[in-house]
């Protein structure tokens, strides 16, 4: 039994896995970036990971294989980390505390938690991608909430919008005097209101509602002079782990900075042999 | 002023190379003068480019090249010495700053295009650092390579080997800051701090790179060639993406 704990805490198993997990990687990034598999990952960003994968007519079998996959290697390399973990505190404290042990003992555990965070944010909440929605309009979703569109204030010329955004210059578009009022609302109880602006996003709780784009009024195509206002495409997401994964982050962040700090002199004064594996 | 960017460019790429010839010949004085001639002449163009636009120049591929080489230049001047070995860290620096000038030819030699996004803080922040960490394990790689090609290394102390790994955990520290600019950028833009594309796959390779080159095990001449190779290679792959990044 010690043998196999042994095994599953060492580096070697670790060095293993993560070339794995890299070619797995590299095979997403060419799933990704084929023709075949690019509405299918538009589908995989449209909704929960759990949605996504129950859905029949859904994704196809290699993508399913791909995913499922990726989630196994995780796991393994989740296995190595809480084995590996538990020997090193079981060391401090039955051996020495040494400090930059400890540390790197606290960045492995947080990295666990952070990669838990995002494993969590793939089936906790909900995810509606492209409300495609004109002012007065309403969307109603998960929790009984109810998502209006007050008013759309654009400012630029709604031909702007038929343009691909790459081709707009700042005298024709201006992102930040261009908004949308919305509320949002439950059983007829306002929740909260706010304006959206481009990369302002309202948010209440764990609900977000990002302004993705406006969308162009309908006729402009045409020869139609008195266009009516644009409307607006939104995302409305609920991530109940979001404040942890943001919060938890940066203590990575800190610790391996903290890390390094600790034994950049040490490494560089010892010249001889030393330990260089985190 | 724009029009000054390209002429900046050659000069800037003349004093490098200038420095990298001069260094190899050992011209003590003459080095020195050349190589801060060619940091401050790269420096007066990104200064240039940043009056020009109005915003950093870290988005697109020539001026985030060139932010690169700036801070590699720096690097080499400050943080490393003169040995009596020709091919030392130094020379492979500007080796590298060299081969970043040289691939920089392919690049359309003018400030990126505006973006909305360009004064977005998360957005700054996200390719300030990640250009940061490119520079970083640039550095750590030339350390690699140094040691690496010793023939003499088993011999001698492993001092350059360390140097690399500092300078690597250091580009961990930068990444994981551009990475979580980069998913708070994504959050308030599209409502989640993950999306299932090649680009967020690239940084997880990136990432999962560096961790294989920290946690090589071992403590003998063997492992240590290896953690060597895999340290240079995360840096070519770093690279590799960035110019295929930057040329789409």
């Amino acid at each position: 039994m010690k043998k196999i704990s042994d095994h599953l805490a060492s580096l070697y198993f670790m060095t293993i896995i993560l070339p794995v997990l890299i070619l797995w990687f590299t095979w997403g990034i060419l799933l990704a970036q084929s023709n075949t598999f690019e509405h299918e990952f538009y589908v995989m960003n449209s909704t929960l990971a759990s949605d996504w994968f129950s859905r029949t007519q859904g994704p196809s079998l290699v993508l399913k294989f791909w995913f499922v996959g990726l989630c196994v290697a995780m796991a393994i390399l989740a296995i190595n980390l809480v084995f590996c973990s538990w020997v090193k505190i079981l060391k401090i404290i039955r051996i020495k505390l040494i400090m930059n042990k400890l540390v790197m003992l606290i960045i492995h555990m947080v990295f666990g938690v952070v990669a838990l965070g995002h494993f969590g944010s793939f089936f906790l909440g909900y995810r509606y991608e492209n409300v495609t929605l004109q002012q007065g309009q309403s969307f109603s979703f998960k929790d009984g909430c109810i998502l209006s569109v007050k008013d759309v204030h654009f400012v630029d010329s709604p031909q702007v919008l038929a343009k691909p955004p790459k081709e707009l210059s700042p005298d024709q578009y201006h992102h930040n005097a261009n908004y949308s009022e919305v509320t949002l609302s439950r059983n007829g109880k306002q929740l909260s209101s706010g304006k959206l602006y481009f990369l302002r996003p309202l948010t209440y709780k764990d609900i977000q509602v990002t302004l993705k784009r406006f969308t162009p009024p309908k006729g402009i195509t045409g020869a139609n002079h008195a266009l009516p206002k644009p409307g607006v495409k939104l995302v409305v997401s609920k991530n109940p782990v979001k404040h942890f994964v943001f919060g938890i982050f940066p203590v990575m962040i800190v610790g391996i900075g903290l890390y390094t700090i600790m034994t950049w002199r040490q490494s560089e004064n010892k010249n001889a042999k030393q330990e260089t594996r985190m | 002023m724009k029009h000054l960017i390209l002429p900046g460019y050659a000069t800037s790429y003349f004093f490098y190379a200038a420095t990298l010839i001069t260094y190899l010949l050992r011209w003590r004085n003459l080095w020195q003068y050349l190589s801060i001639i060619a940091v401050t002449v790269n420096f007066l163009v990104l200064l240039l480019i940043t009056i020009s636009t109005g915003y950093f120049p870290f988005f697109n591929g020539f001026e985030s090249f060139l932010f690169v080489t700036f801070i590699l230049g720096g690097l080499g001047l400050l943080c490393s010495q003169t040995e009596k070995h020709n091919l030392d860290v130094r020379s492979w620096v500007w080796i590298e700053i060299l081969f970043l000038l040289t691939i920089m030819i392919f690049f359309p030699k003018e400030p990126s295009l505006y973006r909305p996004n360009h004064t977005f803080l998360w957005v700054v922040l996200f390719h300030g650092f990640r250009n940061l960490a490119l520079a970083t394990l640039l550095f750590s790689a030339a350390h690699f390579i140094r040691f690496r090609l010793d023939p003499r290394r088993r011999q001698l102390g492993n001092h350059d080997l360390f140097r690399g790994r500092n300078f690597l955990l250091l580009t961990t520290v930068l990444l994981l800051c551009s990475e979580y600019s980069g998913m708070i950028w994504c959050q308030t833009g599209w409502g989640d701090f993950w999306h299932w594309s090649a680009t967020f796959f690239q940084s997880t390779v990136i990432i999962l790179c560096l961790m294989f080159a920290l946690h090589i095990p071992g403590k003998n001449h063997r492992s240590d060639d290896i953690r060597s190779v895999a340290g240079a290679v995360t840096a070519l792959l770093m690279l590799t993406i960035q110019v295929t990044k930057g040329l789409s």
